[in-house]
């Protein structure tokens, strides 16, 4: 039976084919029915992303107003507890005692170092005039010019009526400025408090700091800007600690020579930073005869060479006219530590402000560059935050440039 | 008639030193008396002791009724008008100022010029014919106009006694003139009128008595015509005339001592 | 007749001192803030007017006393001494506003003395004083530069009382100044007859029962007293005594009585004027004093001479 044979095998390839071809038939039935099936999901899914994009949208814009509520919030919670600190009072430098019975919102600085106190501890934003010579914060030049502060012209020599004009509610002068004090009579008058804050000594700046945030509501800001200038100092005097005293000359007029001596910030600051002021024999700052640099043989000389007014170059021409050939008997000179301090630099050696404690930094590591790891050579004479960074860790807290809120309008 | 100006053993000093004494004059009112001797003598000095500017050395000055005793000034108020021989005037005020301030006199800081006080200055002015010279300052005139103006302010007060020191020096003929015919109307008017001088040939023109000083004290007093001789002449200038008669041209000779 | 206009200054300038400032322009009657500056204005403007008074009536006094054209209330040493007297308070921490204005007080009058002791052993001439006067100016001036130097930055806030200035003036400064300026200014007023005598010539003024001597023993006192009271409220103001009494000579004319009340009203105006000016001349600061009143004054001054000169 081999043709039954035959036909058996051809009737069940047959079959199989049949049954391969009609299963075949309907997977692609199948198929097409999934794919529209997955083609109906995936919009569906898309449609999802959509409402979820915009679901998510809605909550952060949510967040967002909330974040700015609560900010407005804090804000206003901060401004309460600051008014809360009120009334405050103080006694300035002439052991008046000064009362602010509410947060001042116009207050007026007569001096830079009481306006880079008065930013500094948070209150930039109740100032509404400066004297012309305040350059710190930075921005404080373009809200002069945007007409948020006021330009009141000379502190030494101020208008009464200039001042008046910006409607102060405090003014903030310094002691050791006689016409500050006439300001202070007149306004007392009209009841015009006039603080003027101590501006001769590290302690005086500390001191000045505190009475500041008391009388402006920034009593928090100013605590902790205190403890940091006090690290600041605590942090040079830690890395000279233990090394010579190198003789040193601040020279902070160049023609007369004009020295700070004894009873200054900046000889202060020299002893701070591991140095000895070879001028501590005079009083205040005095002018003294050039030779006098001959007889006192200063290692290193720091001269405050302010914005560019008379740079390195002309300094050091007139110490060698002024001199002559002995110039090179004295160390300093001799072995190239004469340094010209300018720019923000300067302002930290010459105000009594928040940045005797990067000043006194500076000094440690002009006066004993080895303390620091580093040869003196490595020192540029022309020293400003543009040819030279200090070299301090970042754990160390430094003054920054305060955050300007403008005012909340309180209702 | 009493003499309206007297001294009697009257000591001068300027500056401690001793100038002049044993002074003894009388001088009248109504007549011009003329003080002459060399430099330096004492004429001025004299003047000024009158005029009550210098307290005297000794002896005793009388004058408008008022008397001054050692070391005392005279004080005769506005009775007596003096007139320096090189004005020292303020160079920015007006001849008229000048002459309505010396007619006003110390006194009173309200005290203003009344109309009357204007018009006798002009007056005065015009009599010594500079009226002309009315506005001008005196830093703008002549040494000589100077004079003319300080001499119309003198003689704007009607004083009892005028003291003119050298009245008639730096001025021209003409001036010379004017101010000699002003000084006779005074003492017409009845005034005192003493005056120092060098020019000895004009005394005779204006002039009633000479004194005449030398060597510290008086040498003669008289009548011009008996005083100007030349003997005490050349005695109190220490000169010899007849050399130089040319320079002295007018004088007589027949001089009357005093002492 | 000519300088009776010229006396309407004064109100003039007074008035737009009070409503004039940087404060911008004030209802007089205002309440609050406005009332202070106004209150503030006033004080300035009366200070300045008696400042005027005091300076004019010195310079007016010791020009006939001097017979110097150029002398000014300083010549006999009261500035010079009065800056020592600020300098050497400030340095001796003096450093309140009545402090300061007593020391200048107190300077100026010990300058004098000192200036009337020698020249009165020289004879109490002219010359002697002038000649005096300058040499302890000189002198003061030398001490006045060494407290200078040793002072440092604290004479940068006491330039205020070098250079000149009634912006800081108080009312208790004032309430003692003011009775020294006016009694100075008067004592010259009541000497006025004598004064216009002097003018004359001595020799002349002592005929007419003239004291010279007391006369001139007097005026530097008077003149002294106004003088350092006018210093002692404004630091040395210069040129309005040199100025103001050569303004009244020229504007009105005239023997010493009929100038002098001219030019203390030109020069209570001239200080006032100034002082209103030193608020405008430099945006946001004031200028001091001396360098308005020699800026307004010399013009005034040489126009006059020029026009005289035609």
């Amino acid at each position: 039976m081999r043709r039954t044979a035959a036909s058996s095998i051809a009737i069940s390839i047959l079959i199989v084919a049949v049954v391969v071809a009609a299963s075949a038939a309907y997977t692609g039935y199948q198929m097409s029915l999934y794919s529209a099936q997955v083609s109906a999901l995936s919009s569906e899914v898309r449609s999802l992303n959509v409402t979820i994009a915009s679901q998510q949208q809605a909550i952060e814009s949510q967040l967002g107003g909330l974040s700015s509520q609560q900010s407005a919030l804090q804000s206003q919670l901060s401004e309460l507890r600051s008014s809360m600190e009120f009334p405050a009072s103080a006694v300035d430098a002439t052991g008046q005692q000064i009362v602010v019975y509410s947060m001042p919102t116009r207050i007026v600085s007569l001096m830079p170092s009481d306006t880079a106190i008065i930013f500094a501890v948070g209150a930039g934003s109740q100032v509404v005039g400066v004297d012309q010579y305040s350059n710190w914060p930075p921005y404080l030049s373009s809200l002069e010019a945007n007409g948020t502060i006021k330009d009141i012209g000379s502190g030494w020599y101020p208008d009464p009526e200039v001042i008046l004009s910006t409607r102060p509610d405090i003014v903030f002068g310094v002691s050791s400025v006689p016409s500050n004090y006439a300001l202070k009579q007149q306004f007392a008058s009209y009841g015009i408090p006039v603080v003027l804050l101590p501006d001769n000594t590290i302690e005086d700046v500390i001191q000045s700091i505190y009475t500041v945030g008391k009388l402006t509501g920034h009593e928090a800001t100013a605590q902790v800007l205190a403890e940091n200038v006090t690290t600041e100092l605590r942090f040079a005097e830690d890395n000279v600690v233990g090394l010579n005293s190198t003789p040193t000359a601040l020279i902070v007029w160049p023609s007369p020579i004009w020295v700070a001596g004894n009873g200054t910030w900046e000889d202060q600051m020299i002893t701070a930073a591991g140095g000895s002021n070879v001028f501590s024999n005079v009083s205040g700052w005095e002018p003294v005869d050039p030779e006098a640099l001959l007889v006192e043989k200063p290692q290193v000389i720091i001269y405050t060479a302010g914005h560019g007014e008379f740079n390195y170059t002309e300094f050091m021409s007139t110490l060698y006219q002024e001199l002559g050939p002995a110039a090179n008997s004295v160390p300093a000179i001799a072995n190239g530590r004469v340094y010209a301090v300018t720019g923000t630099y300067n302002d930290w050696l010459t105000e009594p402000g928040p940045f005797v404690g990067d000043g006194t930094i500076l000094l440690s590591v002009l006066i004993h560059p080895e303390a620091y790891g580093m040869n003196y050579t490595a020192i540029p004479h022309v020293v400003s935050p543009e040819t030279f960074s200090l070299p301090v860790p970042s754990s160390l807290p430094v003054i920054s440039t305060p955050e300007y809120v403008p005012a909340v309008s309180s209702p | 008639m009493d003499p309206i100006v007297s001294t009697r053993s009257l000591a001068l000093a300027y500056e401690g030193n001793p100038v002049l004494s044993d002074l003894d004059i009388d001088a009248y009112s109504g007549e011009v008396l003329a003080i002459v001797g060399p430099n330096g003598v004492g004429k001025t000095t004299l003047l000024r002791a009158i005029s009550g500017s210098l307290a005297i050395a000794g002896g005793e000055l009388r004058c408008c009724g008022k008397v001054a005793g050692a070391r005392a000034r005279l004080d005769a108020g506005n009775r007596i008008s003096y007139a320096p021989a090189y004005p020292d005037v303020d160079p920015w005020l007006s001849a008229l100022d000048v002459v309505i301030s010396y007619r006003m006199g110390p006194g009173s800081p309200w005290a203003r010029p009344s109309e009357g006080d204007r018009r006798a200055s002009e007056e005065s002015l015009e009599r010594l014919g500079i009226r002309r010279l009315a506005p001008r300052r005196m830093s703008e005139m002549s040494s000589g106009e100077r004079k003319m103006v300080m001499l119309a302010a003198a003689l704007s007060r009607g004083s009892d006694v005028l003291l003119l020191d050298e009245p008639l020096a730096s001025l021209d003929l003409r001036n010379q003139s004017v101010a000699m015919a002003a000084i006779r109307a005074e003492a017409r008017r009845g005034a005192l009128v003493m005056v120092t001088s060098h020019e000895l040939h004009l005394l005779r023109l204006y002039v009633d008595r000479v004194l005449v000083l030398s060597g510290g004290i008086p040498v003669a007093l008289g009548p011009v015509e008996d005083v100007l001789k030349e003997d005490l002449l050349e005695r109190a200038y220490g000169i010899s005339l007849r050399n130089e008669r040319a320079l002295v041209p007018s004088l007589d000779l027949g001089a009357v001592p005093l002492k | 007749m000519r300088g009776g206009l010229l006396h309407l200054l004064l109100p003039l300038f007074f008035a737009l001192s009070v409503l004039l400032g940087p404060y911008g322009i004030v209802n007089p009657f205002a309440h609050g803030l406005g009332s202070f500056v106004i209150e503030l204005r006033i004080l300035r403007a009366l200070s300045a007017a008696l400042v005027g008074v005091a300076l004019s009536a010195s310079g007016s006094g010791l020009q006939v006393l001097l017979k110097n054209p150029l002398a000014d209330p300083y010549i006999l040493g009261v500035s010079s001494g009065a800056a020592l007297g600020v300098l050497a308070a400030v340095a001796a921490g003096l450093i309140w506003p009545l402090e300061i204005s007593i020391a200048a007080l107190a300077g100026g009058l010990a300058a004098l003395f000192v200036v009337m002791a020698v020249s009165s052993a020289l004879g109490l001439t002219s010359v002697s004083m002038i000649l005096v006067g300058v040499a302890a100016s000189y002198a003061l001036s030398s001490i006045d530069m060494v407290l200078m130097m040793d002072l440092g930055p604290a004479v940068q806030g006491s330039l205020a009382w070098l250079f000149g200035t009634v912006a800081y003036v108080l009312w208790s400064e004032l309430a003692y100044a003011a009775p020294l300026m006016i009694a100075g200014a008067l004592w010259i007023f009541l000497r006025a007859g004598h004064l216009e005598s002097l003018m004359l010539g001595d020799d002349v003024a002592e005929s007419m029962g003239v004291r010279t001597r007391r006369l001139r023993a007097e005026i530097a006192v008077a003149s002294a007293l106004s003088t350092s009271a006018a210093v002692a409220v404004a630091g040395p103001v210069g040129f309005v005594g040199l100025v103001a009494p050569w303004l009244a000579r020229l504007g009105s004319g005239g023997a010493f009585r009929r100038t002098y009340p001219l030019s203390l009203s030109l020069g209570a105006s001239l200080t006032v004027a100034a002082d209103l000016a030193s608020r405008f001349v430099q945006p946001g600061g004031m200028a001091p004093l001396t360098s308005i009143t020699a800026l307004m004054g010399a013009p005034v001054l040489v126009y006059l001479l020029a026009r005289l000169r035609r």
